[in-house]
């Protein structure tokens, strides 16, 4: 189920609110009642989506209880060997069912490419959110066996935290450290909740009224191809997706962190205004940041982080960049895009670090976002050979300006500049000028209407007339 | 405490919305659509299983969401206000003007279905063959279409068709529309057809094609309805404009009979007025579009029409009625009869393809139920 839907908002959401207030939070006061209620929800809302992939999701669920429990009386028995031994199994299981389910298309692929052979390939659709759960998963079964966390007893309370609803198909991916002791005491409260729901607004009004108007903006320049394109309508179409994908993105993560506070839960922030970064490596300190943050520290710094030698530390960042690459996705432009950014942060590291500083901020912000957009173009294209046809009108391989860029500019422009703002704190700067009251009357009035909007954007993407059109 | 007081708005809306959208869940169809809407589905195992349970229960949530048709026709407001030029693939022109996106030329396409034509005419060379491509809104009247837009070249399409037509007389009807002086009056603002003064340039066209004697005949218009509001405007959720329908009545003491083959019906008008009190009043010509339809006339005249059509035909075609005794109408997307039998059985004196180029550029049918 995806949270811009229909039976999300006006089935799912009220239903489970109304169960966990009612029967958990009022009438038993009950964690465990709470959690029950939490799980079984987070399963229909899994299922509704995956039917047949769910049973993946429970046996990953029960396997890493199982060995968490094992790796922890090993531990109790004093048998370290055993607890290693046991940590590997957990770490080959979950990185191969990943590896499976998500990488094995892309494997056969290559082969066949390199070797010039044709092996039919074993292609599995992708299950939703195995990406982000594996990752949850892995962060609990690491900081087990490195002794950071205590391990978890009660089932139910370990299979929420896979399967937690609002974080489950596209993140924040939350380690299970910042989130253990919510699973077994929270507080809700009317503030919470309010600010959750608000925020939860927002969320999907970047999701429905951004991410969709702009995506479709992006979606018809690049099936148009490269032939009529001009240099103009490229910029265009690369700034309509680079805003889509933020407001895609963080507009999940403000969902996810909104619904989580609508039931007691606090997640760590996951953007943080990365279009105003003024460098790449303060670009990833602000885009994903629970990905990153994951990578570093289970990642990087087992390999030896900063604390090697220069070749060392390079190597490193390579690995780290060409694995988050292909953690996007399974095809060659998405490892290129991890390159990318290795290659851009090391620069910025060893060569550029001194020569960025005696640059103009402004400057800085610009070529920040110039190297974001290319790598967006990397991201988005079906192919690394469309991705470089994109790159070469982008930069001079066409005619300046045509009549499909005036076109479509005029229709959007609005659209694009508003978007532009909402997506930097500038709209903060400019609310500075009113007194609290007045911007707490301002939100009084705004966040209802957002909803409404919502609503309103939601339903028309499926009016669907069957007009004998052509007839 | 603000923050406080939205988050309870919000939340009072949500739970407002879900409840209101319990109610009106009986409702079966949607004008504005076109369509049923979708019913309640039922639990099954194996649709859960195939993902067709949740599929259906979001079309059925969301086809019966609280103030449905009214959000639609917000956001389309809302698309228009922010600069949009098109919505839901229709172009928002001038002067409440709406158009359709013109077709492509698929050289592969359009190639079959030339062939299928061809093959017909050969099939029944003792009859005069006549082709007739109509233009559409987007080119007669391409100074409304908003500015930039993406456009094709119709009359480069139209002559492109026409040089692939063997043995036929083709009918300049575009350089006929293009020369007419109301240009505006032509085609309909809300919907994707052409009005009767359009169909009646054409006429004269092809009349003249036909070497009819037009001079004895007279026509009289009428119109028939002033609140037509088109499919376009459906398409789009813009229901700022509404348009006239006329119909031309010829003169004359000729009297016919309609016949709906397939439907078994006889009726004695080619107008059914019924249709003026639903949504799509341009189905007041003939009812609609039918598979065949023959026009027995009391003409004095020894010809048989056989008429290969779409819907622009369908206003067109009643102001042939005083020159054949006989008119047989096919419309191929309905079509599955044997049209060979036909062609034997009426022995048509002349055959007449009536089409606009939008349907044509992207029609099967042709090839798949006559070819």
């Amino acid at each position: 189920m995806v949270f811009s839907s229909t039976t999300f908002l006006i089935a799912f959401l009220p239903v489970t609110l109304i169960a966990y207030y009612v029967i958990g939070v009022k009438l038993t006061k009950n964690i465990t009642v709470k959690n029950i209620i939490l799980l079984l929800a987070s399963l229909v809302f899994y299922a509704w989506g995956e039917p047949l992939y769910i049973v993946l999701m429970v046996i990953s669920i029960l396997f890493n209880y199982t060995v968490g429990r094992a790796m922890a009386s090993s531990r109790e028995t004093g048998n370290s060997k055993r607890v290693k031994a046991q940590f590997i199994f957990a770490i080959v299981f979950n990185l191969g069912m990943l590896g499976f389910f998500k990488y094995i298309g892309f494997l056969f692929g290559t082969v066949n490419s390199v070797f010039g052979t044709d092996i039919q390939s074993l292609a599995f659709p992708l299950p939703v959110g195995i990406s982000f759960y594996t990752f949850q998963i892995l962060s609990y079964i690491i900081d087990l066996y490195r002794g950071n966390i205590e391990v978890q007893k009660n089932p139910i309370s370990f299979a929420l935290y896979i399967s937690l609803f609002p974080q489950l198909i596209a993140g924040p991916i939350v380690k299970y450290k910042d989130i253990a002791k919510q699973l077994s005491f929270r507080k809700e409260n009317a503030d919470d909740f309010s600010r959750g729901i608000t925020r939860f607004t927002v969320g999907l009004a970047k999701k429905l009224i951004f991410a969709n108007t702009l995506g479709a903006v992006y979606t018809i320049i690049q099936n148009g191809g490269t032939k009529d394109l001009s240099v103009v309508g490229a910029w265009i179409g690369i700034i309509c997706y680079t805003l889509q994908i933020y407001f895609d993105f963080s507009g999940y993560s403000d969902m996810a962190i909104g619904l989580g506070g609508m039931f007691g839960f606090r997640f760590n922030e996951n953007f943080r205004y990365p279009y105003i970064a003024a460098s790449v490596t303060d670009f990833w300190r602000r885009w994903h940041i629970s990905l990153s943050t994951w990578f570093k520290e289970y990642v990087y710094i087992p390999l030896g982080g900063n604390r090697r030698k220069t070749p060392r530390v390079i190597l490193n960042l390579m690995i780290v960049w060409m694995l988050t690459g292909l953690w996007h996705g399974a095809a060659w432009n998405f490892v290129l895009w991890g390159v990318f950014y290795g290659v851009l942060l090391i620069l910025e590291k060893y060569v550029l670090a001194g020569a960025l500083e005696k640059i103009p901020t402004p400057v800085r912000y610009i070529l920040t976002m110039l190297c974001v957009m290319v790598g967006w173009v990397l991201f988005s294209s079906p192919s690394l050979a469309a991705a470089g046809e994109y790159l070469g009108v982008m930069f001079g391989g066409a005619e300046f300006i045509n009549s499909q860029a005036i076109y479509i500019f005029s229709a959007n422009f609005i659209v694009i500049i508003l978007g532009a703002f909402c997506a930097t704190p500038l709209y903060r700067k400019a609310l500075r000028s009113f007194s609290i009251q007045t911007i707490g009357k301002l939100k009084m009035a705004a966040y209802p209407l957002l909803f409404i909007l919502c609503m309103i954007f939601m339903i028309s993407e499926t009016y669907n007339p069957f007009l004998y059109f052509r007839f | 405490m603000y923050t406080r007081r939205a988050g309870i708005l919000v939340a009072a809306l949500l739970f407002a919305v879900s409840i209101l959208s319990m109610f009106g869940r009986d409702k079966l169809y949607s004008e504005n659509e076109n369509r049923y809407l979708e019913a309640q589905p039922k639990l099954s195992a194996a649709a859960v299983f195939d993902g067709k349970y949740m599929e259906n229960t979001e079309a059925y949530l969301s086809d019966h969401f609280f103030a449905r048709d009214a959000m639609v026709n917000i956001r389309t407001q809302l698309d228009i206000f922010f600069g949009k030029k098109e919505v839901n693939n229709i172009y928002i022109g001038k002067n409440h003007f709406l158009f359709e996106k013109p077709s492509e030329y698929s050289a592969d396409k359009v190639g079959k279905t030339l062939d299928t034509i061809n093959k017909i005419t050969k099939s029944q060379s003792a009859a005069s063959s006549y082709f007739a491509l109509a233009p559409n809104a987007c080119e007669i009247l391409s100074d409304l279409m908003p500015s930039n837009a993406p456009t094709q070249n119709q009359p480069e399409q139209i002559k492109k068709v026409y040089g692939k037509l063997g043995n036929m007389k083709c009918v300049d009807i575009l350089s006929a529309l293009q020369k007419a002086e109301n240009k505006e009056r032509l085609y309909y603002r809300t919907d994707h057809h052409w009005t009767y003064e359009a169909a009646n340039i054409a006429f004269k066209q092809i009349a003249a094609q036909m070497n009819l004697n037009t001079k004895s005949v007279e026509y009289k218009s009428y119109c028939v309805t002033n609140s037509f509001k088109g499919t376009l405007a459906s398409s789009a959720s813009l229901f700022s404009a509404e348009d006239s329908i006329y119909i031309t009545v010829p003169k004359t003491d000729v009297k016919y009979v309609v016949t709906y083959v397939d439907e078994n019906k006889k009726t004695a008008s080619v107008f059914d007025s019924s249709n003026l009190k639903k949504k799509d009043k341009y189905e007041v010509f003939f009812g609609g579009n039918f598979s065949q339809i023959e026009i027995e006339t009391s003409a004095k005249s020894d010809k048989t029409l056989l008429l290969f059509k779409d819907s622009y035909a369908n206003c067109l075609a009643p102001m042939l009625i005083p020159y054949f005794k006989k008119i047989i109408i096919i419309d191929p997307r309905y079509y599955t009869g044997n049209l060979t039998q036909t062609i034997q059985k009426e022995n048509p004196t002349d055959m007449l393809w009536l089409y606009n180029v939008n349907t044509f550029l992207n029609d099967t049918s042709i090839v798949n139920s006559l070819g």
